[in-house]
């Protein structure tokens, strides 16, 4: 018996698990290989558990980084990921002069500078336009979610028209989605005024600060002073990462498929009640079905542009 | 396959968080350190087989009773080993007193482990390990970045996976070890 061949094997298995074009006929060789075995499965049992652990501290780790005021390393991080996605960015020009409007592809993710210093990081299937002038600073999600940092300007307020709201602050870091009427803002560092777009609507304007969550839909706004924690939650998707928490199946899946063109799909109401948590990459919506196949013993189905997942 | 997954479950959660201590255990009692790998996955082996006839109660015990009498029996069968190697064995004091208690590291405590894992890793493939890791990159999208195939990504990958995991579980790698490449094919003693 060798165990160092068989770690290698086990690792290479591993590897080769995360292939995009990973098929049943590779999980059929793989199985046959760790039937072959014990001292298989449990070289293998024993990387992916620990794998799954690089995984998943990797991604605490951008988050623990962020939320203390250690700049340089998420600054780099940001970076390295502005310029690796930029080229799902598309800039359109031939707007009217002092505007700028970019968009991701569904799955995209990229940055945008601003002319004053801030900068506006999409997430995926989102657009924006944005204008930055002497006088005014002023930005239109028009799908989507955006994470902002806002250079502190006293004299030019920062606005960010979302849908039927107002986002409107001075100098800090939040971010906006929208889904269909609901807007959602999150707010990292500072404090916002969420108000309605039209000043004669009815919901009142709200302050938010640091570790809260508005969530606006039409006349109601809730406002949340949810944690820290939460709010770098609902950011982990600059990560690259989804993170759930007690999350009902039924909301993880509609997550995934903001970033990915192939759906979950759940096939009964009993299977969308399961609860999760969490942090996967948000672009492998594979691996995380997978993963609900092998620890709730869920039927998992990939098909081209769909995967179904039921009991 | 129910009890299989019962069985993982149970030596991930019993078994594999005892792996420090039962690595320092057999490297203090084997003098041939090229073999404590072997030596190790053997053991595991032999409880897994045997938690499959009949779960331990106690698992910290039956762990260190079992990779004691593996060594023992290894011994026995080596006919070049000394007889003193196997009498130290079978004189080694309750097994419970010579092993440290379990710690179960905390996230935190993981978390350093496994940047202390990362440092050590060559540039290249510490590279691979937080494109694809921390950035959340695919493997095609790593290897375009990076420029190389993706046969590449996934030897990085590996050699990353298997180094980061031995971080992770708290195994104080030999200093042999380091060259990630020449390892293998070079003499283990120093």
């Amino acid at each position: 018996m060798n165990a160092e061949r068989i770690e290698q094997q086990a690792a290479e298995w591993l590897a080769r698990r995360e292939r995009a074009d990973w098929s049943a006929d590779d999980q059929g060789a793989l199985d046959a290989w760790l039937d072959a075995d014990t001292a298989h499965k449990l070289a293998y049992w024993r990387l992916e558990h620990g794998w799954a652990k690089v995984g998943r501290l990797a991604a605490l780790r951008g988050a623990v980084a962020a939320s203390r005021s250690r700049r340089w390393r998420p600054a780099a991080i940001a970076a390295a990921i502005g310029a690796i996605a930029l080229a799902g960015v598309v800039l359109f020009i031939g707007l009217p002069r002092d505007q700028q409007r970019y968009e991701t592809p569904v799955g995209g993710h990229g940055t945008m500078p601003l002319a004053d210093g801030s900068r506006v990081e999409l997430s995926t299937d989102t657009r924006v336009r944005a204008a930055v002038t002497e006088a005014r600073r002023e930005v239109w999600l028009d799908r989507g979610e955006a994470y902002f940092e806002v250079q502190h300007d006293r004299s030019r307020p920062f606005v960010v028209w979302a849908g039927d709201r107002k986002v409107t602050v001075l100098g800090t870091k939040f971010s906006v989605r929208r889904d269909g009427d609901q807007v959602r803002v999150a707010v990292l560092e500072g404090r916002v005024q969420v108000a309605p777009a039209k000043p004669a609507d009815d919901a009142d304007a709200q302050i938010a600060v640091r570790g809260d969550i508005v969530l606006a839909k039409g006349a109601s706004t809730l406002l949340s002073s949810a944690s820290t924690d939460q709010v770098a939650r609902a950011l982990s998707w600059r990560r690259g990462m989804l993170t759930f928490d007690r999350t009902t199946l039924a909301e993880a899946a509609a997550e995934f498929n903001r970033y990915s063109t192939t759906k979950l799909v759940l096939d009964d109401e009993e299977t969308a009640a399961i609860r999760i948590g969490g942090t996967f990459q948000s672009d492998n919506a594979v691996a995380f079905a997978r993963l609900l196949g092998d620890a709730y013993g869920l039927h998992v189905v990939e098909h081209d542009d769909e995967i179904v997942i039921s009991r | 396959m129910a009890e299989r997954d019962a069985l993982k479950a149970w030596f991930l959660r019993e078994v594999l968080p005892l792996e420090p201590a039962l690595t320092r255990f057999i490297r203090r009692n084997w003098s041939n350190e090229a073999e404590i790998a072997d030596l190790r996955q053997e053991v595991y082996v032999r409880i897994y087989e045997a938690a499959s006839e009949r779960l331990p109660l106690n698992p910290r015990p039956f762990v260190f009773a079992t990779a004691r009498n593996h060594m023992i029996d290894r011994a026995r069968r080596a006919s070049i080993v000394s007889f003193d190697l196997v009498a130290d064995l079978e004189g080694l004091p309750f097994v419970e007193e010579v092993v440290t208690p379990p710690q179960v590291a905390s996230a935190r405590e993981e978390l350093h482990r496994v940047r202390a894992g990362l440092e050590t890793l060559p540039r290249r493939c510490r590279q691979v390990i937080e494109l694809r890791k921390i950035h959340g990159l695919s493997q095609k999208e790593t290897a375009e970045r990076m420029g190389v195939s993706l046969k590449a990504i996934e030897d990085h990958t590996t050699r990353g996976m298997r180094r980061l995991v031995d971080f992770l579980l708290g195994n104080e790698a030999p200093p042999t070890r380091r060259p990630a490449r020449d390892a293998a094919g070079k003499e283990a003693g120093r």
